[in-house]
């Protein structure tokens, strides 16, 4: 294209050695206009992988990897380390850091809304066995989301999370996410034998409903209890080293779908020796519980304590603990309370629904609808998109 | 030994205990030793202070990360190895038992509570006695701390109790007295340091099992409800936890009851008494039992230890007011309710 141009390119600089200066620089080389050498440099750039002069390496090493001719990802990504060294004059230290450095640098390219909504929209959702409650959460608990369950104590937030754990795991064929789930339990209320009799009654019920063979045979009790890792954390630091851990662990297990951890005030409200550390920790764990939500398309549940907020008349409101530094966080924020002798959920933030609640029960069996079919008025709730995905769960599947 | 377990494993110098490169360790010595400040920091903030290159950061925290992960197991290996299960304190009663699932939990604390007189002192003695009994028979097979922070420990009503309960069983100790060891502590302060320095002591000396805190409420109740005194009710409270997790005991907790207007129906319990010490002690409790008397009576013959009673000596009827004991919430048992009576012997099912 530049044909003269070109000649004098090769005479001067390597093509790929265009990548490494600047626009300014080949002009100055070339005594050429600018606007020419950006032409050259987009012609010459045509080459898979990222630039290594990108990756953010010292410009020493850069210098080096350059006279050695390797100028992108796509040349370095087979070498042994022995082998950079060799060619690049590098030692083996630096050799293994710029390998590490070229295989982890990828650029993600912008996306579209279009595309965010028709992935989010094909995500499937966690039931919780409750009509009610599913609907009120637009479908069940959300994947890519924190929902946070807070509540008085005995209402039902372990339960929750225990009826979470055996929905994540419903097959895909039925409707389900199919997915394994990790339990992180501050408090020691996890039980096993309550994990069985939902798991028991979950197997039951998909009997009942049919679904491709093949997967619905492996959902058994034995496989249900298999695919519920379970940390138990004495303290916050453990609770950050499991959720820093997930990564890891995703590459071990790499179905797991669903966080829950209960609960996330536990460790944070006693005294600890510096309230500064206790807040900056807080921030710490908030931060890294969305870092599983958004790139492993998990759900992250989190339960909460209530606490009196005392305003200045003396009335006296419960709120969910831990305050703003925490409250942000969850994108769906599920109250769970009584009224008489039954439990109410409210949902009380939520960006696809209006405030509104639900009735439900504890059962033997987990999460229940309460036997009369009168609810709490819900206003303005979607009941179009929910319905076609409970439908799923109900009925078998003949696509 | 002990002491390196808990919250100190967080705060102290890790650095040596690390498989990694040394260059990092002199980098960390700046001021990144402990576990909480090395994971509280994000990685862009360690990579600046500390001058290292990512990839060595990267290594740093995962080396850390590893360091300080709990063990991971899964639903099925708890199942398997019965960790999972929840352990049980049996009260000698059948009904009891049964009703409860094989008995007090001993998992977490367990509040038991009521209003005066309702009979919560005499089931923690009768919980004194049972968790000396060996595990085969529904105890734990270890020795009781008992902290009284109301009146006089009952000495005498203990005697009495002893005396029918190794007749009725066997397998018990020598000497139930000499596995009870009695503590006096009044004020809130002094309960505080004794949860966190005293019992641990006491609890890596000897076999204890079951920590009885008799009560919880009284030296609270008696200070004004501040920040300071919940947050001091508050490390109490995580404190206990921390012990029966670390030691593997069981907490029993008594607190008493207030009579309430207005909207009560907070832990789905009706009734016009709520138990004290607000919410904030109410999420550190794991089960919640409700004791209380009921308007009905039953009669039975008071028969004197193992003597034998003839048909024509004369019997004294006694009438003993049925009391109840009810689950006001417990991660796995449902809501009910279920009758006993307090008589010379201890505890006793209705029949």
């Amino acid at each position: 294209m530049f044909g003269s141009l070109k000649g004098e390119v090769v005479r001067k600089a390597t093509p790929m050695r265009i990548h490494l200066t600047c626009v300014r620089d080949l002009a100055w080389c070339l005594w050429r206009s600018i606007d020419t050498c950006e032409a050259v440099m987009t012609e010459a750039v045509g080459t898979s992988g990222g630039l290594l002069s990108e990756c953010g390496l010292p410009s020493s090493q850069m210098m080096k990897l350059l006279s050695a001719d390797f100028t992108t990802t796509d040349d370095v990504k087979d070498m042994k380390p022995s082998e950079l060294s060799q060619a690049t004059g590098l030692s083996l230290k630096e050799c293994v850091e710029v390998l590490r450095t070229a295989s982890n640098s990828h650029h993600p390219s912008p996306v579209d809304m279009l595309q965010i909504y028709q992935e989010g929209s094909e995500l499937p959702q966690i039931v919780t066995f409750c009509k009610a409650l599913d609907t009120l959460l637009g479908g069940g608990i959300p994947l890519q989301a924190i929902t946070e369950v807070s509540g008085m104590p005995g209402v039902g937030k372990t339960q929750v999370c225990l009826q979470a754990c055996v929905s994540v795991q419903l097959p895909k064929s039925v409707g389900g996410v199919g997915g394994e789930a990790v339990y992180v339990d501050t408090e020691g209320s996890f039980t096993v034998k309550r994990l069985k009799d939902m798991a028991s009654c979950a197997v039951h019920h998909v009997g009942t409903i049919g679904g491709v063979a093949e997967d619905v045979s492996g959902f058994t009790i034995e496989s249900i209890m298999k695919g519920v890792h379970y940390f138990r954390c004495q303290n916050c630091v453990e609770v950050l080293a499991v959720v820093k851990n997930i990564p890891k662990l995703m590459l071990v297990h790499p179905n797991i779908r669903l966080l829950v951890l209960d609960s996330v005030s536990f460790h944070f409200r006693h005294d600890f020796p510096d309230a500064r550390d206790r807040a900056k920790l807080l921030r710490t764990v908030t931060k890294e519980l969305i870092q599983p939500a958004v790139t492993h398309k998990m759900a992250v549940l989190v339960t909460n304590h209530m606490t009196t907020n005392v305003k200045e008349k003396g009335s006296a409101t419960l709120v969910p603990a831990l305050g703003e530094t925490w409250g942000h966080c969850p994108t769906l924020r599920l109250n769970l309370s009584w009224c008489g002798p039954t439990r109410v959920a409210a949902l009380t933030k939520a960006p696809h629904c209006q405030n509104s609640s639900a009735y439900f029960q504890v059962s033997i069996g987990g999460l229940r609808d309460v036997s009369d079919n009168t609810q709490p008025s819900t206003a303005g709730n979607l009941q179009h998109e929910p319905l076609n995905k409970k439908r799923k769960i109900m009925e078998s599947n003949d696509r | 030994m002990m002491e390196s377990k808990g919250s100190h494993k967080w705060t102290k110098n890790i650095l040596n205990e690390l498989d990694i490169n040394p260059k990092i360790v002199v980098c960390a010595k700046k001021g990144y030793v402990s576990a909480s400040s090395i994971l509280g920091a994000s990685h862009n903030e360690l990579e600046e202070k500390l001058g290292l290159s990512s990839f060595h950061i990267k290594n740093f925290i995962d080396a850390v990360t590893s360091h300080v992960l709990p063990k991971k197991t899964s639903a099925w290996d708890l199942s398997q190895t019965g960790e999972g299960d929840p352990k049980h304190i049996t009260l000698g009663c059948q009904n009891l038992d049964n009703f409860l699932g094989g008995g007090v939990p001993a998992q977490g604390i367990t509040e038991m509570t009521g209003q005066s007189g309702s009979g919560k002192t005499q089931i923690a003695l009768q919980l004194s006695l049972c968790a000396q009994l060996p595990p085969v028979a529904g105890g734990l097979g270890k020795g009781v701390a008992y902290i009284c922070t109301e009146s006089q420990f009952p000495t005498a009503r203990l005697q009495q109790m002893v005396k029918h309960f190794k007749a009725q069983h066997s397998k018990g100790p020598a000497s139930y007295t000499d596995g009870i060891f009695v503590h006096h502590i009044p004020d809130m302060d002094s309960l505080v340091d004794c949860v966190r320095y005293q019992l641990p002591c006491l609890l890596s000396q000897r076999p204890i099992g079951l920590v009885v805190l008799d009560s919880v409420a009284s030296p609270f109740r008696a200070e004004e409800s501040n920040m300071e005194n919940k947050n001091l009710l508050y490390t109490l409270g995580y404190q206990l936890h921390q012990l029966a997790a670390t030691y593997h005991i069981a907490i029993v907790a008594i607190n008493q009851v207030t009579s309430v207007i207005g909207n009560n129906n907070l832990y789905g319990h009706s009734g016009n008494v709520v138990p004290t010490l607000g919410l904030t002690w109410a999420n550190l409790v794991t089960t919640r039992l409700m004791i209380g008397r009921t308007d009905s009576h039953v009669q039975a013959e008071q028969t004197e230890g193992s003597r034998q009673v003839k048909k024509s000596s004369s019997k004294t009827i006694v009438e003993y007011n049925v009391r109840e004991l009810e689950v006001i919430f417990c991660p796995w048992l449902g809501k009910k309710s279920c009758p006993f009576v307090v008589t010379s012997k201890g505890i006793e099912d209705v029949e």
